[in-house]
């Protein structure tokens, strides 16, 4: 469905700078044979700069934060102060989504999951020693699910928060949403997107930093591109990790808020279930987002998980 | 009423408002709503408050979006503006609306509020998808025609070229038999021979008309101050032949600087000049150029003493091949008015005439001030 990142920029924004962009990009990606061996200290300075990468505080073990769709770090914020303590916290932006480096989104990269988790992959190999626990929020749960199986040893303990391997009812399958559910968001997001034509458009991706300051404040959170909005919900919600789910194979906590709309109790359980250490814990709260409404109980549950192990 | 007496009914005013209010807790519960916004949605108090969440009144993809996306950017920045949202009534109709966030602390317990102001935009959005649907059409239509303009170009400079070429070489066959002594020289031959040429001078001039009047494309990027007496004088130079065979006489007055591209603007003037000369009457022709200001236009009257025309022929004089007098009486290519018109529209500007026939015409030419 999503086989062509470069179609799916024109789908989106046929006459628009995105497309061009990123066949240039792609170009220099292929005819840059020297990209992919620098040494440590430049790897992590790219990192940083793609993902926007923060660290603080201290401790032996190194909790990794993964926001999820539509938002950006800044939704670790509340939870934090009850870790840096103890722990050394690395925060990022996806690529595509806060205030990530957006050149290096590459719509083929990106057109499925595995894209993020080759990131994450990467900045743990970068940043961590080994002692990892990764958390991640609604789709990077499957993006940390995906790292895991493909990088046994990569993180030692997992959290997940509002997990869902697939959006989409399949059969028996249980996931809440119709494909023409998906369609409606993408639908939402045009509408929301409309006035971002191609010449706003790169001033609210956070290029021009002398933009406007009263816009420049109203989306200092959770940017996003609309071409990469729209790919990235579209990859998101139309993505089914169920199999890969008995890959990951390390302790991993579920949290699930009830009642949840965007992935449901049934989703959380589900998830849960599949995973082969998978631990479930409910928060008697409403919403998708816990660690923003309830961060005291969301990061109770998350102590509990880690000393319960450990 | 004074309005300085007027005093407002505040709760009336917040559940008759003209938009929908609604209060909810940060995880999206109602906590309160007002009357507009309940009729608008067809739900009653009873079922909405403390029992429903903001986004369940969504359609699911707007919820879907609301979740993830809006309300933690609200719980994070405390406001957002103009999100678009489609809601779903009780009845299932859905409908576009407009929100505004604020976030409040409520006095009692410090808890933290979201207000929200809904407005049904049913009507302004079918303005706005006419508008992208509109725009969309417009870009894709001028990439169309620049393809078709590049094309058309292309065709044309082929064409011309391909046609020249055989003119010439049936025009220097004629002109070799005759240099040989191939041709029967008598009355009748002459005026055969003469036929023929201009027949193929007519055809040539045909041509590099076309092939210069398909050429007045070009953008206005390359527009300068440009001096009309100099346009004038550069016009006159070119048909320096003309003008002593026919003992005109031009009267160029000061003339002021314009915007625009000198070239066009030279073979402009050069084609009323020719014409005064061409259609002239049994006095030697006589050629006044004067200008005056209009804002921030120049306007140029070319009057020449020449046979005039029709004033019921003024426009169409402009059309494209367009003749008043037939071949024999006057040779032209009816391409010579219809370029003047486009170089002075491509510069913004206008061109009209006005005549008395028998006694000549005024062409008006309106340009950009420099």
């Amino acid at each position: 469905m999503l086989r062509s990142g470069r179609a799916f920029a024109r789908l989106c924004f046929p006459d628009s700078i995105y497309s061009v962009i990123f066949e240039q990009r792609s170009r220099a990606a292929r005819e840059d044979p020297c990209a992919s061996a620098p040494n440590t200290a430049d790897m992590q300075t790219d990192l940083k700069k793609r993902n926007n990468i923060h660290l603080s505080g201290s401790g032996k073990t190194t909790l990794v934060l993964a926001h999820g769709y539509g938002c950006d770090q800044n939704m670790w914020r509340r939870i934090i102060p009850h870790f840096e303590r103890d722990y050394r916290i690395l925060r990022f932006d996806h690529v595509g989504s806060g205030k990530s480096d957006e050149r290096a989104y590459d719509f083929d990269k990106y057109a499925s999951l595995q894209g993020y988790a080759d990131d994450v992959a990467e900045i743990c190999a970068a940043f961590c020693d080994g002692n990892t626990v990764f958390a991640g929020h609604s789709v990077s749960a499957m993006i940390g699910v995906l790292a895991a199986s493909g990088n046994p040893g990569l993180f030692r303990r997992m959290v997940l928060v509002g997990p869902s391997p697939c959006y989409v009812n399949d059969g028996d399958y249980f996931g809440g949403f119709t494909p023409s559910d998906i369609d409606e968001l993408i639908f939402t997001l045009e509408n929301n997107y409309l006035g971002w034509s191609r010449h706003i458009a790169p001033v609210i991706a956070g290029g021009d930093e002398n933009a406007d300051t009263a816009r420049e404040l109203e989306n200092s959170f959770c940017r996003m591109n609309p071409a990469i909005a729209k790919h990235f919900a579209k990859v998101t919600f139309t993505s089914d990790n169920r199999g890969d789910l008995m890959q990951a194979d390390l302790p991993a906590l579920v949290i699930q808020c009830n009642p949840d709309v965007i992935a449901p109790v049934e989703v959380g359980k589900y998830v849960a279930d599949r995973l082969p250490q998978g631990t479930y814990t409910e928060l008697k709260v409403p919403g998708h987002c816990p660690h923003l409404t309830a961060p005291e109980a969301t990061a109770e549950a998350v102590h509990t998980f880690l000393n319960e192990i450990s | 009423m004074r309005s300085s007496k007027y005093i407002e009914d505040t709760e009336d005013f917040y559940q008759n408002a003209p938009c929908g209010f609604l209060t909810c807790d940060t995880n999206g519960r109602i906590a309160g709503i007002n009357d507009t916004l309940l009729s608008l949605t067809g739900r009653t108090r009873e079922s909405t408050v403390a029992v429903c969440s903001f986004s369940e009144l969504l359609t699911t993809g707007s919820r879907l979006f609301a979740e993830t996306h809006i309300m933690p950017l609200v719980k994070m920045q405390g406001f957002v503006n103009e999100v678009s949202f489609d809601m779903r009534a009780a009845d299932g109709m859905t409908f576009p609306v407009l929100v505004n966030i604020r976030s409040v602390q409520s006095d009692q317990e410090g808890e933290e509020y979201y207000r929200l102001t809904v407005i049904d935009y049913t009507l302004r959005k079918r303005y706005e998808r006419e508008l992208i649907e509109a725009k969309r059409d417009a870009e894709s239509n001028a990439e169309m025609l620049r393809i078709a303009n590049t094309d058309l170009q292309h065709f044309a400079q082929i064409a011309s070229h391909d046609l020249q070429a055989p003119l010439n070489t049936v025009t220097g066959l004629i002109q070799l038999m005759e240099i040989k002594g191939l041709l029967k020289r008598n009355a009748e031959s002459e005026e055969i021979l003469d036929l023929i040429f201009r027949n193929t001078r007519r055809m040539k001039s045909m041509i590099s008309d076309l092939l210069e009047y398909q050429s007045f494309r070009e953008s206005d990027s390359d527009f300068e101050r440009v001096s009309l007496g100099e346009v004038c004088r550069e016009a006159l130079e070119g048909l320096a032949g003309e003008v002593e065979a026919t003992g005109a006489s031009f009267d160029i007055g000061a003339l002021p600087a314009v915007s625009g591209a000198k070239i066009r603007l030279v073979r402009l003037f050069q084609n009323l000049f020719s014409n005064a000369l061409k259609y002239r009457s049994e006095a030697p022709p006589a050629v006044l150029v004067s200008s005056r200001e209009e804002g921030d236009k120049i306007i140029t009257a070319v009057a020449d003493n020449g046979t005039g025309f029709d004033p019921s022929h003024a426009e169409k004089i402009f059309g494209f091949m367009e003749r008043l007098q037939s071949r024999d009486q006057i040779e032209g290519t009816g391409i010579g008015l219809s370029a003047c018109r486009r170089i002075a529209e491509s510069h913004g500007g206008s061109i009209r005439a006005e005549s008395v026939p028998g006694e000549g015409s005024v062409f008006f030419v309106t340009l950009p001030r420099a």
